[in-house]
């Protein structure tokens, strides 16, 4: 069974650190669709168990955020309920959302608008 | 003597000593959340804080779908690998001469972040069942209470996993 090059790269994801294997031409060297697939979203929620610090190290960890930079994203959370975390295509975001639950964050993604 | 779990950096690995009864207690806790993550029947709550939907939006049913098909297997694979390590690492704990009823367990980088996942996982699981706020203090409450060597284990795992924060810096 041929998979789709997302459950690919996820395999490699979950866990680690992102590698992004360009697909196609375009990917590689710039896309020409007039019609890009880039605003979506991914929300991580507050939520009353995980841990602050234990947040922090997932950002930091996931997306080779500093300290201060992953810290301040994790107080955005806790006070504001929500934060935007990361953005992109629905394929990265699925990516991204996947890797947070895979360290027990509660994430979510949606059209940004 | 002080019987709290420590956890220290020692050249480079992180160290871990436990009360025996500790560990058998750890071990207990896994063998449930193995137990409940490879049985794929159940929909409960604690299922659904553990493997959360990706969309919220109810008109991404199909995206949702084949999200959820792509991904949920790696999910629950990585969930598993990361307890396996954990689970090893509790069996190769040693004896301290110098602190009867207590092991000693040294863990490399990688097990030290199995270990921050699956305390998470396991905190998770427990408070999500006891229906953990963000108002919970156990200090606050009361040791007639039925349930309470729940809120017990689910604060000292809160502990353990502050304490190997506390020496993650979290660049792996």
């Amino acid at each position: 069974m041929n998979l789709p090059p997302v459950s690919v790269r996820l395999a490699a994801e979950i866990g680690t650190q992102e590698i992004v294997v360009p697909d196609t031409v375009e990917e590689l060297f710039g896309t020409t669709d007039a019609r890009p697939d880039v605003p979506w979203v991914v929300l991580v929620w507050d939520d009353p168990i995980n841990l602050m610090d234990y947040v922090t190290y997932v950002f930091q960890k996931l997306f080779g955020y500093s300290k201060a930079k992953a810290r301040q994203l994790m107080l955005q959370v806790h006070n504001e309920g929500k934060a935007v975390v990361a953005n992109g295509s629905r394929e990265r975001c699925e990516s991204d959302v996947a890797r947070l639950h895979a360290h027990g964050l509660w994430a979510t993604m949606q059209h940004d608008r | 003597m002080s019987q709290r779990p420590t956890v220290a950096r020692r050249s480079g690995s992180v160290v871990l000593t436990l009360l025996d009864r500790e560990i058998q207690v750890l071990q207990w806790v896994l063998s449930d959340l193995g137990r409940m993550l490879t049985d794929g029947s159940s929909v409960d709550e604690v299922t659904q804080r553990l493997f959360p939907r990706a969309y919220l939006d109810p008109t991404e049913e199909q995206s949702e779908a084949e999200w959820l098909q792509v991904v949920h297997n790696d999910l629950v694979e990585s969930r598993l690998a990361a307890m396996t390590d954990v689970i090893r690492s509790l069996d190769g704990a040693a004896a301290v001469p110098e602190f009867p009823g207590a092991r000693e367990i040294v863990l490399g980088d990688d097990a030290a972040e199995s270990w921050l996942r699956v305390l998470n996982d396991a905190r998770l699981a427990v408070g999500t069942a006891l229906g953990v706020t963000a108002e919970w203090d156990f200090e606050t409450l009361d040791p007639a209470e039925p349930i309470y060597e729940m809120h017990a284990l689910y604060a000292w795992m809160t502990e353990l996993l502050g304490a190997l924060l506390a020496v993650s810096d979290g660049r792996g």
